[in-house]
């Protein structure tokens, strides 16, 4: 290898160390020796020739980059040397798509076939809260968003570690470094009893971060920082344009160091073959210029152009840097699970509109109030060619391709969505199904569908799985290509869990006694845990109602799209009306010879959540009535009965969402100038105001009435 | 005559939640049970025994007898089709001055004979009730109350009795049996047009927490 005469085959072969206890990390932390562990002031050992190999994979801007001194993620670009934990950039995940998505198919026939038997689990569930730690200078009135996160994250983590049986709080990263998430240690089972925990268990957790704060810092649960994307919006600040998001508002150290995430956002730019374009309306007030100075820049963005009022963001930080509240839970068989998605996902769009809490976006007033289209275009991986832009680049043998674009014309078919979106197709094998609800015309990976079909799997469920199979899979682990399909399910995985959906089917996975789950995915979380505990009863027990009443809330998917829509509106929850069945009862038989059309009608959230005079019941008194029927004890039902009583009056108006709410606030501030502009000052102030409700110190009865929340 | 509605559960829908008219809840399951035809009423119960709970409470009158109360159980467990209940509760009038205490004994000779687990009471005060634990010779499992009733107070004294403080539908409230009038849902001429006892049992699945059956059973009388 030192062979000095010239160049032989073996030069090719790049010797690294033989050393013991050098390792992969070292080779690229260090660019002289470093012995201090040995206790002798490091003059032990000889200098190490080994450079410094810091490469940055974006195919498209392959530089070295060497200003990442106090990041810990790092690409190692390593050509076919496999360590543990390394991604590949898409350039070179490329060459895997083929084998991942085959054996994903696998992995998926393999679970079926071992798991579609499987009846009698009980229900078990559990919620997840996202949260942002903050840093608040008090003196200049500014707020920003704490990169200390992860840190936070590694210390709570680490009694995790220690005491993995005591525990009573998981954590896990999530795509901002500014952000935790966190879930119960155990299920909840049963939902009936002990309903009183899960609001504890929430309050444990927000008090398990307060013990690693420090003093500027705070905790929130909220669904959109205001000024996310504002000039030094991070505390440290950094400077933006880094080679993973090039977003012109965020730097790319407000993302997660572990890998899998700046993986994720370099790819799907590269895949995508340009920024993320995301785009929403801006609120127009009575001084709102209609062309910011700053917005002139971003003017160019294609999503942008030729809209007035309009407020352009570049990289999925504005998304995935958004917080959620999501539930799932456990199906007594794979049936009920597939008539679960379903029925919950007709109701997605309704749970949206009335948890509505993100009401501005990089610091203006939008006109949407909520985040779920935010999020949908910041990680939309889709090729011009997908959107129907450009025709696709195929080429063939001696044909030309003049023209056509091997980046933007990457693909195979024209995808409507973005792969984060509402569900494209039913599931169930209820015989309520007919085949008019499924009225999207379905995109499919049409030979992972005949292969489903072949193996046993029915039409419904096959096409479903290769609806998600059209994705290609954005984050590879060199090292775990190659694995048994019979005892792991990575490629299923890496493509079910990068398709975010609305509702998600949850197989279990292999070998393992958890059963067949539906994860319930559209609410914006709430700024009290009061409230983030009523809505996730309130999908639990929804479910219990659903299942004991035989309730069918079946329309064409193609209404629950628009509904979707029409949750975004700002004051959606009161001034929309949205697509609902008429008659939810399988009790009732529809009138013979009524189409389709004349099942369905519109309604308001109150009349769907509160009932209506002609008799239609409303979602909350049936769970009054499901809760009557079944023995429940005086002090979890008086538990229920408020969170009830809340969601009820957020339905009928008499209490304001938070996205109401934070208009309110924001336009009667007295900084305000009506330009739809949320500066420092009004910010700071809403934040503080959401710290002192959650510490009792304040009351905010237009979102709680006479409730107290803590 | 007994009146069964069979398993309504997927009617429930149609019951109206805060329906405060008299006896609104019973009559409208006697129309149920009516107007159902005997084929959609046959029930089974799908689940093993284990897996379910199975609980009743019986509506009596003012002028209350304990023969009433076999009748009631012994109806239940054969409409259902089990050997026994989980947890059987009596309600009575509000101001009921009955022997209360000869209603107990009948009801413990259900527990003794097997046919029920557990009996229970609804709506009693805490004098009430420690009156009825100086005497009873088989402690009542639980107390149905409405939420008003869930006093500090309550709360406590059912703590240091290991007495389970349940709910109660609202409309359990408006029940009065002494005035079931049978005839706005019986048309014929010769048909009863009062009750003299109703029974609501309620079967659910025990790990899933879900209804399983719901249904009432009226004895008529004239």
């Amino acid at each position: 290898l030192y062979e000095h005469t010239g160049r032989r085959p073996h030069a090719s072969i790049n010797f690294i160390t033989c050393h013991d206890g050098f390792t992969l990390n070292d080779l690229v932390s260090y660019n002289s020796k470093h012995n201090e562990a040995n206790l002798e002031g490091n003059n032990d050992g000889p200098e190490s020739r080994v450079c410094l190999v810091r490469v940055v994979c974006s195919p498209s801007t392959r530089q070295s980059e060497d200003n990442y001194s106090d990041h810990t993620h790092i690409y190692i670009y390593t050509m076919g040397f496999m360590t543990e934990g390394s991604t590949l950039a898409w350039e070179d995940s490329k060459k895997f798509i083929q084998y991942v998505k085959e054996h994903g198919i696998q992995q998926f026939l393999h679970i079926y076939n071992e798991m579609k038997d499987r009846s009698d689990d009980c229900l078990k569930w559990g919620d997840e809260i996202e949260y942002v730690v903050m840093h608040l200078d008090e003196e200049n009135k500014t707020a920003r968003v704490s990169l200390r996160g992860n840190e936070i994250l590694e210390q709570l983590m680490k009694e995790e570690k220690e005491n993995p049986h005591k525990v009573e709080v998981l954590w896990r990263p999530e795509y901002g470094r500014h952000m935790l998430e966190g879930t119960p240690g155990k299920p909840y089972c049963g939902a009936l009893q002990g309903l009183e925990q899960l609001q504890k268990n929430m309050t444990l957790r927000r008090n398990a971060v307060q013990s690693f704060l420090q003093s500027h810092e705070r905790i929130g649960s909220l669904t959109v920082f205001p000024r996310l994307g504002c000039k030094e919006c991070t505390h440290p600040s950094h400077p933006t344009n880094g080679p993973v998001a090039l977003s012109d508002f965020l730097p790319d150290t407000i993302i997660n160091p572990h890998f899998r995430f700046s993986t994720l956002t370099a790819n799907i730019r590269t895949r995508r073959g340009s920024k993320v374009d995301i785009n929403v309306p801006m609120f127009k007030d009575t001084n709102t210029p209609a062309f910011f100075e700053q917005e002139a820049a971003t003017s160019t963005s294609p999503g942008s152009q030729g809209r007035p009022y309009n407020i352009h963001m570049d990289a999925m930080g504005f998304g995935m840097g958004c917080c959620c509240l999501q539930c799932t839970f456990q199906c007594c068989n794979i049936t009920e699970a597939r008539y679960f998605y379903d029925q919950l996902a007709v109701l997605c769009p309704i749970m949206l509109a009335l948890t509505a809490a993100a009401p501005v976006y990089r610091g203006y007033l939008a006109d949407i109030d909520v985040r779920w289209t935010v999020i949908s275009q910041s990680v939309d991986d889709r090729t011009r060619a997908e959107r129907g832009e450009i025709p696709f680049y195929n080429p063939a043998p001696g044909a030309s391709n003049e023209g056509t674009d091997p980046v933007n014309g990457w693909g195979k078919q024209r995808i409507d969505k973005s792969r984060y979106d509402s569900i494209d197709c039913y599931i169930s094998n209820d015989a309520m199904l007919k085949p008019e609800y499924n009225d999207i015309p379905l995109v499919m990976d049409e030979h992972a569908c005949e292969v489903l079909m072949k193996n046993g799997v029915d039409e419904l469920l096959s096409r479903h799985i290769a609806h998600l199979f059209i994705r290609e899979p954005l984050v590879i682990y060199g090292d775990k290509i190659e694995i048994d399909d019979s005892q792991a399910s990575d490629h299923f995985e890496n493509i079910q869990s990068t398709n975010w959906q609305t509702v998600r089917f949850k197989p279990p996975p292999p070998g393992s006694p958890i059963g067949w789950r539906v994860e319930f995915r559209p609410m914006e979380i709430q700024i009290t845990d009061f409230e983030n505990a009523a809505f996730v009863v309130f999908i639990v027990l929804l479910t219990r109602v659903i299942s004991s009443f035989d309730l069918n809330f079946y329309i064409p998917l193609s209404k629950v799209d628009e509904n979707m829509k029409r949750a975004h509106n700002r004051g959606a929850v009161t001034d929309e009306r949205f697509y609902f069945r008429k008659n939810i009862s399988k009790d009732k038989d529809d009138a013979p010879g009524q189409s389709v059309e004349d099942e369905y009608t519109t309604r308001t959230i109150n009349e769907i959540m509160n009932g209506t005079q002609d008799g239609f019941q409303g979602l909350i008194p049936l769970m009054h009535m499901y809760l009557d029927s079944v023995s429940m004890d005086v002090e979890s039902r008086t538990i229920v009965n408020r969170y009830l009583s809340l969601i009820s009056k957020r339905a009928s108006g008499e209490l304001m969402t938070c996205a109401s709410w934070m208009r309110h606030f924001i336009s009667h501030h007295p900084d305000y100038k009506q330009d739809s502009v949320v500066s420092d000052s009004i910010q700071y102030d809403l934040l503080e105001t959401i710290e002192a409700l959650n510490a009792g110190k304040v009351q905010i009865p237009e979102m709680f009435g006479k409730e107290t929340v803590c | 005559m007994i009146i069964s509605t069979g398993d309504i559960r997927r009617c429930v829908p149609s019951f109206s939640y805060a329906d405060t008219r008299k006896n609104g809840e019973l009559l409208h399951a006697a129309q149920l049970g009516l107007t159902r035809s005997s084929q959609t009423k046959r029930q089974t119960l799908s689940e093993p025994r284990d897996n379910v709970i199975v609980n009743a409470k019986v509506f009596l009158s003012r002028h209350a007898n304990s023969s009433q109360i076999r009748e009631a159980v012994d109806a239940a467990i054969a409409e259902i089709g089990v050997d026994n209940l989980d947890t059987f509760v009596i309600g009575l009038p509000q101001g009921y001055e009955g022997d209360f205490k000869k209603l107990w004994a009948e009801m413990e000779t259900s527990v003794i004979q097997g046919k029920t687990y557990n009996i229970g009471v609804s709506d009693f005060s805490e004098a009430r009730l420690d009156e009825l634990f100086s005497y009873a010779k088989v402690q009542p499992k639980c107390n149905q109350i409405s939420l008003d009733a869930a006093t500090t107070s309550m709360l406590t004294f059912a703590k240091q009795h290991d007495l389970d403080l349940l709910t109660h539908p609202v409309a359990d409230a408006h029940v009065d049996i002494d005035n079931v009038d049978l005839g706005s849902v019986i048309p014929s001429e010769n048909a009863p047009t009062k009750a003299a006892w109703a029974v609501r049992y309620e079967v659910s699945i025990r790990c899933r927490s879900l209804l399983a059956t719901k249904g009432y059973l009226i004895q008529c009388a004239h």
